[in-house]
């Protein structure tokens, strides 16, 4: 220990004596540290850490943990569930102590007693059941949390739990708080609690403000009863596991609770369709580990994470490089003290220990550093990934973890970049290096020494960083520029909560009308549409369909996607009809129910035939006997996704719609800027009625991009890591250019003097320059073309093998290696022979 | 104390082999002040080399108090080098960034002696050397004389039974060089035995026998009684 803290202090000194060294080596450390922490903190934050709840490794999450913000109606799903399959659920398992039930309602409008209606008082909502709290082991900080009698009457405890957060935000911390009236969707609610600081709800990514009980769901979601429908799948579960029960164990009995159940009472209330779907398909009811909660994120962004997380590992060893070569470089002009420390007795591993504790040292002074780059990293980041708004959301101050990993990572790199140098280091003459004084020993002096490895080594990782943000920028190109089959640039895309202002369902079709005639008034606005699911909305229906003639091979051959749409939807959205007619004004409530089919579906259902004229049904209980007409055939287009083939897809009549829940998404087809006709339209829809939120109002490109937001974060940052690692690259192979060059100043000297030109010496070192970047490259390209394997699922119309990612990454290396290696030639040809002949 | 026996050491020149030393057979005895002399390139400072262990790549057998050298590995020589030797260089070779405290205290580090017996024994041979004042001072603040007062005190801090020195005084001018070979003198008088590397017929005179090298090759052997006054 003690010998440990003198070459800790010796260290130290050795830092301090060579400053410019230092600063350089600490700065490009804490680059790649930095860089490594911002990337862990985030993966950390979302997919790592554990709920601050008891016992978080005893939750278990019942269904698909990434469906938060997520509501389906139709047959009755097992990713989410329903409140009457929650409840089945909750009391016939065997394995959980407690199950609980939880949804998000969203941001929405929250007044509070004294406060206007304003936009500022937006909150994350969620509605959970009565155990909730206790459940999690959560206790109130002030008040109370939910009871157990809270849940068991509808409409009964208008009450509600807040954040501490919220708390902070909305009331300034007041400990009279409990009490008050909060207003949601209108709804008054009496807080009866606070949450502990630090707790933000069951949704990792999403923090909530209010929580309210179940049963108030009607009161806080106008217009929508979701407590006894089986239809409506809209709930989360997470259940604490009984001690000693396995997860394996609590799946078993979760699906046996689920069969028993549909062929009991809870399937006897399904409609006679559903419950032969479900019992058909026999699809499994996934049960994970519920520790740290539910997140879409976690979901949606985990495999670019991973990605960014390999693609800073590539730059932090790059950045090893550079320091492993910056103290080679240094470790010959300290041959002459490894030598003596040797001659007086330092055995080599004391002095690898000593080597090494110094490069340690180097490695946790760009740790200190890359700790404070890591923390704007990681804001930015979770800012670019997830949108500004979800910063609260994420816990990415420095904590044990992220220490520990920095901790790690510095310890490692410190090793890494200063096990070459040490080992050089003993490797050294002694006698002849103590004889020849301070003469250093070059680090390029053989023709291929540890440092040009290393810069070879160097250009290969780059290209691969390289290669990989070619590939994905590409992709992210391909993607934006998928022909949709219509013209995309001049669409907005509105979807107004008309259930949520106060509209009773039958009230729709007389309210449509009306506000679709406002809109097209709107200045610039050449014509408006409604649909059910809109264009990338993230809405889609699907149903089984019935074609006479036709006989399915398997289940998935029945299924086409649909949506309702009105008159003039293929003219706003720009949808050609290719066969028959589109959805026309004459297709109303009592008319013949009719569909336009797109190519896709036509060519599936009715190969070499023509369509028109045809009859097929959706098999659906209240369907089956409403046979609905081809009127006519469209064109294959994008409309909710770019990725994947085309499904089959079917248009119905708006007009003709038979669902209770019909809300709309609007297509405005605009003349000019279409974000200047966003706000024009809102401003319509609120004049229309107050009380309508415009859920969303966006332009179609901006929809597109939202889209494509993981592929744009994934392109942008691996293009900027790309540029780091070759800037790194760039760097080291400059350094090695340098040092090889001013050792060779009298060789060159001597060669000019013996009649080289100027260009012949140019040429010399800028040739050992390619030299060192062919070989790096012949390394990498096949490591590239190997490594884009993992990329494969992220890629678009483009191979792993793609050339024109290959050319360019490789054009960019040689042309740094150009830069890189010409400055150096460049000195070395202005080298005065008679000069130069003196040296030394 | 020593005994070698046809020592041989060649370097690779191309095609070729250039001997630096040629059969070299010798006996050291504990006690002995041997001075080393020969023109440039006879293998002067290679056989000292040899001698302290620091090169490995010679041939023939070598007993350092009975320990076969030759038949050990080089981690096995470095503990004995640590245990029986000590260096003077005519460069003295003082690590730059460490004071003259640090300097003497280094190879008792690598000793692995406890600290408060280091710093007795520092402080001690400080105060032999009459150094003490300087003991916070970099090497770059002190003459080449003080410089080289330093690298002795290093070399015997550790009390080694043999002290190698390559030139000791080669970069002193005459009056440091003498009070140098006196205070070798005085060590060999009080049991260390001491090699010196020189070309100074004066400072072999401090000596009680000179080694005379020729093109690897021992060329001649002769002892002497009294030591002379010491000059460059």
């Amino acid at each position: 220990m003690e010998s440990f803290l003198q070459d800790l202090r010796y260290g130290v000194r050795m830092l301090r004596l060579a400053p410019s060294f230092t600063a350089v080596a600490v700065l490009t450390l804490a680059l790649g540290i930095g860089a490594n922490t911002a990337v862990f903190t985030v993966i950390d934050s979302v997919m790592l850490k554990m709920l601050p709840v008891g016992h978080p490794e005893q939750l278990v999450v019942v269904g698909d943990p990434s469906r938060t913000d997520s509501t389906s109606n139709g047959t009755p799903r097992i990713d989410l569930f329903s409140y009457p399959l929650y409840k089945v659920i909750r009391d016939n398992n065997q394995v959980f102590s407690e199950t609980f039930a939880s949804a998000s309602l969203g941001k929405i409008k929250v007044q509070s007693d004294g406060q206007q209606n304003n936009e500022s008082d937006q909150a994350r909502v969620r509605i959970a059941t009565g155990n909730y709290f206790s459940l999690l082991q959560v206790p109130a900080l002030i008040g109370r949390t939910f009871t157990a009698e809270e849940d068991v009457s509808k409409g009964s405890d208008p009450v509600t739990v807040i954040s501490y957060s919220y708390w902070k935000r909305r009331f300034a911390l007041d400990p009279g708080v409990l009490g008050k009236t909060i207003r949601v969707n209108k709804y008054p609610l009496t807080i009866v609690g606070v949450t502990p600081s630090g707790f933000s709800g069951d949704v990792v990514d999403s923090a909530a403000d209010i929580w309210v009980p179940m049963m108030m769901q009607s009161q806080v979601m106008t217009g929508r009863e979701y407590l006894d429908t089986p239809n409506t799948s809209w709930l989360q579960i997470i259940g604490r596991l009984k001690p000693g029960v396995s997860l394996a164990q609590a799946k078993d009995n979760l699906n046996s609770v689920y069969r028993q159940a549909l062929t009991g009472g809870y399937g006897a209330s399904l409609a006679a369709d559903d419950r032969e779907t479900l019992l058909r398909r026999d699809k499994k009811v996934e049960v994970t580990s519920g520790s740290n909660g539910f997140s879409r994120l976690r979901h949606e962004f985990s495999k670019p994470l991973l990605l960014l997380m390999a693609v800073v590992g590539m730059v932090l060893l790059i950045a090893c490089v550079n320091v492993a070569n910056l103290l080679l470089a240094r470790a010959s002009a300290r041959n002459k003290e490894v030598a003596v420390r040797l001659a007086i007795g330092a055995s080599p591993l004391r002095l690898i220990r000593q080597l090494l504790t110094e490069s340690v040292l180097l490695a946790l002074l760009g740790g200190v550093l890359g700790v404070l780059f890591a923390q704007w990293g990681a804001t930015i980041l979770v800012r670019k990934t997830f949108g500004p708004g979800t910063l609260a959301a994420f816990d990415i101050h420095p904590d044990p973890h992220m220490l520990a990993f920095t901790a790690a990572v510095c310890l490692l790199t410190g090793i890494l970049f200063g096990m070459a140098p040490a080992l050089r280091a003993i490797g050294i003459p002694v006698a002849s290096t103590l004889k020849d004084g301070a003469r250093s020993t070059s680090v390029s002096g053989g023709k291929w020494s540890i440092g040009k490895v290393l810069v070879a080594a160097q250009v290969a990782l780059s290209l691969l960083v390289l290669f990989a943000a070619g590939l994905l920028v590409r992709t992210l190109r391909n993607l934006k520029d998928v022909d949709f089959g219509y013209e995309r640039q001049h669409l907005v895309l509105i979807r107004p909560d008309l259930i949520g202002a106060g509209y009773k369902h039958d009230q729709l079709p007389s309210v449509v009308g009306p506000l679709l005639d406002r809109l097209r008034a709107v200045p610039g606005v050449v014509g408006v549409s409604i649909s059910e699911n809109g264009l990338m909305s993230g809405t889609e229906s699907a149903d089984d369909v019935k074609i006479p003639g036709y006989s399915p091979k398997q289940d998935q051959d029945s299924v086409a996607y649909d949506d309702w749409v009105s008159e003039d939807y293929f003219k706003v959205v720009g949808i050609p009809i290719i066969l028959g007619r589109a959805i026309g004004p004459q297709d109303v409530a009592n008319s013949t129910p009719v569909a336009v089919i797109n190519e896709a579906m036509a060519k599936f259902y009715f190969p070499g035939m023509n369509p028109i004229g045809r009859k097929f049904v959706i098999d659906d209980e209240n369907q089956r006997n409403r046979p609905i007409e081809i009127v006519g055939v469209s064109r294959d287009v994008r409309d909710h996704d770019l990725r994947e083939e085309i499904p089959r897809r079917f248009y119905l009549a708006y007009a003709q719609s038979m669902l209770g829940d019909l809300e709309g998404h609007i297509e405005i087809r605009v003349a000019g800027d279409p974000s200047s006709v966003v706000e024009a339209a809102r401003k319509q829809i609120r004049e229309f009625n107050p009380e309508i939120n415009s859920v969303r109002a966006e332009t179609l490109d901006t929809l597109v991009d939202d889209y494509l937001s993981q592929e744009t974060l994934v392109a942008q940052l691996s293009s900027f890591f790309g540029g780091l690692a070759l800037l790194l690259a760039c760097v080291g192979l400059y350094g090695v250019m340098s040092y090889a060059v001013s050792g060779r100043t009298r060789e060159i000297g001597l060669r000019m003097a013996l009649g080289a030109q100027h260009h012949d010496v140019l040429w010399m070192v800028l040739k050992e320059a390619l030299v060192l970047v062919a070989v790096g490259l012949l390394i990498g390209i096949p490591a590239a073309f190997g490594g884009s394997r993992l990329l494969m699922s992220m890629l678009y119309a483009l191979s792993g093998l793609d050339p024109i990612s290959m050319a360019i990454a490789i054009s960019l290396m040689l042309l740094v290696a150009a830069i890189a290696g010409y400055i150096p030639a460049r000195r070395a040809a202005r080298v005065d022979p008679m000069v130069a002949l003196r040296y030394e | 104390m020593i005994q070698l026996r046809n020592i041989e050491r060649s370097y690779k020149t191309g095609p070729g082999v250039t001997y630096v030393l040629r059969r070299i057979n010798l006996d050291i005895n504990a006690g002995d002040f041997i001075t080393i002399m020969g023109p440039s390139g006879a293998g002067k400072s290679t056989l000292l080399s040899i001698l302290g262990m620091l090169d490995d790549a010679w041939t023939g057998e070598y007993y350092l108090l009975d320990h076969p050298i030759h038949k050990l590995d080089r981690k096995k020589r470095s503990e004995l080098n640590r245990q029986y030797i000590g260096f003077v260089f005519q460069s003295y070779h003082l690590l730059d960034n460490l004071t003259v405290y640090e300097n003497l205290d280094v190879p008792l580090s690598y000793r692995n002696i406890g600290r408060s017996q280091r710093a007795s024994m520092v402080a001690e041979v400080l105060d032999r050397f009459q150094i003490v004042g300087k003991k916070d001072l970099y090497p770059s603040q002190l003459s080449g004389g003080q410089q080289q007062l330093v690298g002795v005190a290093r070399a015997v801090v550790g009390n080694p039974k043999l002290i190698l020195a390559d030139e000791p005084t080669g970069n002193l001018h005459s009056s440091q060089a003498k009070e140098i070979m006196e205070l070798f003198k005085r060590l060999n008088q009080e049991g260390t035995t001491i090699v010196q590397v020189t070309h100074s017929e004066a400072n072999a005179a401090f000596g009680n026998r000179t080694i005379q090298l020729f093109d690897g090759w021992i060329a001649n052997e002769s002892r002497s009684q009294e030591a002379q006054p010491v000059g460059r």
